[in-house]
Order: C-alpha cells, then structure tokens, then sequence
C-alpha cells in the first residue's frame, strides 16, 4: 500500500542516527527534517507544519518522554502521530511513552519494511485526523454561517461557504442549499431595493427636471423686460453665494482657502458661473425658453468635440454618428418654419450655444484639474462665491448695476427663485448620484431638458412645432450615442460649478 | 585474526543492512560511515570521561547513544560493551566502567579501521 509523500520531523541527538532516519525516510517518498534536541522538536512543531515525528526517547536535557508531554499538551500539536525510537532492551520506555500518547514504537535498528508500515500508518491517522478536523471546521463555518444570515446579510459571496458546497458529501449538500436559499433572498432583497431606488430616482429626476427646467422661462420672463445681463446675472449669483455659504456654514463644510485653491475657483467660477450666465440671460430676450433648454443640451456634444480635438477621447464611430444627431438638432432649430427665423434669430440661437460651450470648457477643466479631495459643497460654495466676486467689479465699473431699491422691489423674488434654483438643484443633483448612482442620475440631462420645455409650454405658452419634436428626437438620439457608457462602479462626486450649469450630464459621469 | 573475532569486531553485513534501509544508496551510505567515524572519538572520549569521573548518568547516556549506531555499523563488540557500560550506568554504578571503557575504545579503533577499510575496498 503506498501513502501519499507526508512531511516528517526526526528526532536524535546523535547525528549519525538523525542521518539514518532521515535518509530512511526520504527513501519512502517522504520529505524529513531533523532536530537534534527536544527543545528543537518543539520549536520545529509550533514554527512549521509536520505530518508526524519520529522520536528518540534517550536524549540529553529534554527527553522523549518530556517532549511528548508537552507535545500532547499542546492542543495546537496533540494531533501529530509520534513514533517514538527504542532499543529492544527499552521495551519498558517504550511502554510509557505509548501510555503518555505515543503513536507506536521502532526499534532502533528497524526493518525497512516495518518503518514503512509504522510511518505509512502514522500518516494515515494524521490524514484522516486533518480531514475529521477539516470537516469540524467546515461544520462550525456553517454555524457561524447561519448566524451572518440571522444578522439578515444574505449575501452569498459574504458567507463564504463556496468550498463547503465543492464537497461531495452531504455536509457539501447542506452549503449548497443554504446558499442557494440564501442567495434567492439575497437577490430578491436586492430586487426590492433597486426598485426603491429606482422609484426614488425617479421622483428625484422629475424634481430635478422640474427646478432646473424653470431657469430657462424664469430667465426669458424677466428679461423681455429689457434689464442689463450684468445686473441680473450680479443679483443671482450674489443669492446664490449667500445662499451656498449658509448651507456651508449649516453643514460645516466651508470652501478651502489659500491662494491655488482660490484661483481655481476663480477660473471655474469664471467659466460655470459668470459666462455662461451671462451669455442665457443676454439670449434670454431674444430666444424661447423651450429652445434655450433644447441647446443647453448641447454640452455633452461640445465636451466631446473637445475631447476629440484635445485628443483626451479616441475616435468613436458611435459618438461621431450621435454627435451628427447633435448637430441636426441644431440645425433643425435653425431651419426655417422652426420657432426662430431670420437672420437674427439665427444669431442669438447661435450665441446660445455659448453657454453649453462654457460648461463644456468647465467640465474638461475639472478633468484635467488634479483632484484636490475638497468636498463637493465646500467647492461649489468656493466656485460660487468666487463668480460673485467677480461680478461685483464688473458690474459696479460698467455701469450695469441694478439698484438694490429697483431689483428688490420688482425683481427680487425671480432673482432669488433662480438662485434658489440653481443651489437647491445643484444639492439636488448631487443626492441623486448618492442616491440612485452616477448610471442613473446620469438620465438628468433628459429630465432638465424636458422640465425646460415644459415650462415654456406653462408659462409662456411656447408650442411644440414639428422641427421642434424633430429637433428633440434628434437630439434624444445624440445624447444616446455620445454619452460616454456609464458603470455602476463609475459613482463618482460631482464637482461642479454649483448652481450654475443647469445641464451637467458630463459631470456625472 | 580468526574471522569469527573479526567479525565480532565488524560485521560488513550491518553495512548492507544499512543499506538496504537508506535505499540502496551507496554515496549516501559513505556519507553516513563517515558521519559515524566523525563522530565516534567524541563520544568514545565521553565514555571514557564518565567512566573515570564516576558519572552514572553520562555513562548511560553515552553508551547507549554509542551501542545502537554501533550495531548499526557492524561493530559487534563495541555494541556489546556499550551495552554492559549502559547498564551500569542504568544502576548508578560505574565500577569496572573504566576497564569496559579501555576495551570499548580498543574495539572502536578496531572497528573504525576495518570500517574505512571496507569502505575502500
């Protein structure tokens, strides 16, 4: 009968019967170590793992007998078979060492098949002790098993049973049916809180569709009154800041401070903020709100087209062809028979386009900006009140300053809407992608746009024309195609110009 | 010398045994011959030292070590020798130790001799 090779620990204080032994058992296929002392043994045993001992009784300082006291002792050692080395005249030692724990005894000088016998059998006991004790283990796993699933965690990969279902046996059957019940719960709890989530997503994407989408009708009905983009643009951002530094304030998470923190506000503030801001509320007389909300769209077209051109995007068939839907939208709303015409129209539709532009330049400069690990409101309320003090000079020096007495009385309620708007929305967004994940809440840009129309149907009693309805198919179809594929892994934080890009599809990816 | 007391001294018959249990072996067998002359004055000298100074206790831990690796090795009556010195050593006495010591010394060079001997021929 031949016994898988085992790792065996020789046992002598006198080399040459250490060497015998050793090579007597490495000719059975087994791989030996030798010590030279009972402290040794001992030591060997607790630092590497052996499958059995071969043990001289007659040692100096420790001897046989007291190395298998304290190996059978030792509940970490008590399992290792011990074959204990005697001469005939030693029967009597040989005796004891049995009655202490010994496996079986050899004479010293041994028949070649009699140690294959003793240390064959040794190795066995040894195996089948691992495998009773595997099978314990395994046992008690399963227990603590079941304990993880009381806790209500169904999480298959988290009982960490998947080598106990590998088992043949019926304890094999018993891992396989806890988890596979296990797992049924699990998937159905998981079910259940997509779907939560989902309908919570979805109510957040209508609030957000709904608040957002109001800036572009509120921004058309105020300035049809003719009021200077500069004044309007210095009393909502002016509210915006105050509005973001409270709710810093409320939360304790205030902007960062010293100057290469401040200069990035500025140039973000600059750029998300006071720009694009500028540019829809100076196309905000001119062009209706519903296409204002149509083009705003239009962002994640320019992102690509610049990540083409910087060459931080390959080349993409797909989002070639989406971006070509892009570019008929606006064609389409520059057709004529479309709400716009003339000449005119066709420039403020197009000067329009610089506001998804700006917050497409925002957007790459985020990108490529090393990320500074600021929180997300600290650094909108940063970027906010950043543009604000821009504003301030600018207003004041050009003259455009809309008095406190005028803007108060007449505008102040719309002013403050949009900024309420603006930072309630910006929040908004940013608990929808803790919410629902960056793949959801990347459907934003869909529910702004439609919220932006809506609105204008509302309030301004704009109409939806049939170059319109072909202008958003085209435009649902773009989008589709050239936003870049989103994973659930992919929820990142947003950090954008908090309050002041209404459209931030890019962002949330 | 008669084969018989030869043999007494080394029996090259252990050496197949030895063999025969290594594996059949021959460097492996030389290396093992060598480890026992190697080793063989230093416990001979130990012997000798626990016989003169009285030492019962270091007499039987000697001998016996000696006694089995010099059945072993074929060394007949150095075994036996070792095994009466152990036996002593076993009671606690070390009378006549000396004189057993005297002879087992003799019988180990004899041994060691014919051992290398046998090795290289």
């Amino acid at each position: 009968m031949t016994h898988p090779p085992g790792r065996v620990l020789v046992v002598d204080d006198h080399q040459p019967n250490r060497l015998k032994l050793t090579l007597a058992v490495r000719n059975l296929g087994h791989e030996a170590e030798s010590v030279a002392s009972g402290e040794e043994c001992l030591a060997a045993l607790r630092s590497q793992s052996f499958d059995m001992v071969l043990l001289d009784i007659i040692m100096p300082g420790m001897d046989g007998f007291q190395v298998l006291e304290a190996i059978k002792g030792d509940p970490a050692l008590r399992d290792i078979p011990v074959l204990v080395i005697s001469s005939l005249e030693e029967m009597a030692d040989a005796v004891r060492a049995i009655e202490l724990g010994a496996d079986d005894f050899l004479t010293k000088s041994f028949n070649p098949v009699l140690l294959r016998a003793r240390v064959g059998a040794g190795l066995e006991r040894k195996r089948l002790r691992d495998q009773e004790l595997e099978y314990l283990r395994q046992v008690d796993r399963l227990a603590a098993a079941s304990g993880i699933v009381e806790g209500k965690d169904f999480d298959p990969s988290r009982l960490g049973l998947d080598d106990i279902a590998a088992r043949g046996d019926r304890l094999g059957n018993l891992a396989r049916v806890f988890l596979g019940m296990a797992g049924e719960v699990y998937r159905r709890e998981q079910n259940l809180r997509k779907q939560i989530s989902l309908l919570k997503g979805g109510f957040l994407l209508l609030l957000l569709g709904a608040c957002w989408g109001l800036i572009p009708s509120l921004s058309r009905m105020i300035m049809r009154d003719g009021l200077n983009p500069l004044g309007v643009v210095f009393w909502t951002l002016g509210f915006s800041a105050t509005i973001m530094l409270v709710l810093s304030l409320v939360t304790g998470r205030m902007p960062k401070t010293g100057w290469p923190t401040i200069r990035r506000y500025l140039i973000l503030g600059l750029l998300g903020g006071v720009l694009p801001q500028l540019v829809l509320f100076g196309v905000a007389a001119h062009v209706p709100a519903m296409i204002i909300a149509i083009v705003l769209a239009a962002e994640s077209f320019i992102v690509f087209i610049m990540a083409a051109i910087l060459g931080l995007e390959a080349p993409n068939l797909k989002r070639f062809i989406g971006l070509s839907f892009g570019l008929a939208c606006v064609v389409l709303i520059l057709l004529p028979g479309s709400d716009g015409t003339g000449a005119s129209a066709w420039f403020w539709v197009v000067a329009t386009l610089a506001v998804p532009a700006f917050y497409a330049i925002e957007n790459i400069l985020i990108a490529s900006l090393p990320d500074d690990g600021a929180d997300t409101i600290a650094t909108t309320t940063g970027i906010v009140v950043a543009a604000a003090a821009i504003m301030m000079p600018v207003t004041f020096l050009s003259g455009s300053m809309i008095y406190p007495s005028e803007a108060l009385s007449q505008y102040g309620g719309p002013f403050l809407l949009i900024a309420s708007l603006s930072a309630f929305s910006n929040v908004l967004l940013i608990f929808t992608i803790r919410t629902t994940g960056a793949v959801f809440a990347s459907q934003a840009g869909y529910a702004m746009t439609a919220g932006g129309i809506l609105w204008s149907v509302i309030l301004l009693n704009e109409h939806m024309s049939l170059w319109i309805w072909a202008a958003l198919a085209c435009l649902v179809s773009g989008l589709v195609l050239v936003m870049p594929k989103q994973t659930e892994e992919a929820q990142t934080e947003v950090v954008s110009a908090g309050g002041l890009a209404p459209w931030a599809e890019e962002r949330v990816s | 010398m008669p084969q018989a007391e030869a043999n007494e001294a080394f029996d090259p018959k252990a050496l197949d045994n030895l063999l025969e249990v290594i594996g059949g072996d021959r460097e492996a067998l030389a290396e093992l011959v060598e480890c026992f002359l190697q080793e063989g004055p230093g416990l001979m000298a130990r012997i000798e030292t626990a016989a003169r100074a009285g030492d019962a206790d270091g007499l039987r831990l000697a001998a016996h070590t000696m006694k089995s690796s010099a059945a072993d090795f074929g060394a007949r009556s150095l075994s036996h020798l070792c095994r009466e010195m152990e036996a002593l050593g076993r009671e606690g006495r070390t009378d006549g130790a000396a004189a057993l010591s005297e002879a087992a010394a003799a019988s180990y060079q004899a041994a060691a001799a014919a051992l290398r001997g046998h090795m290289d021929g």
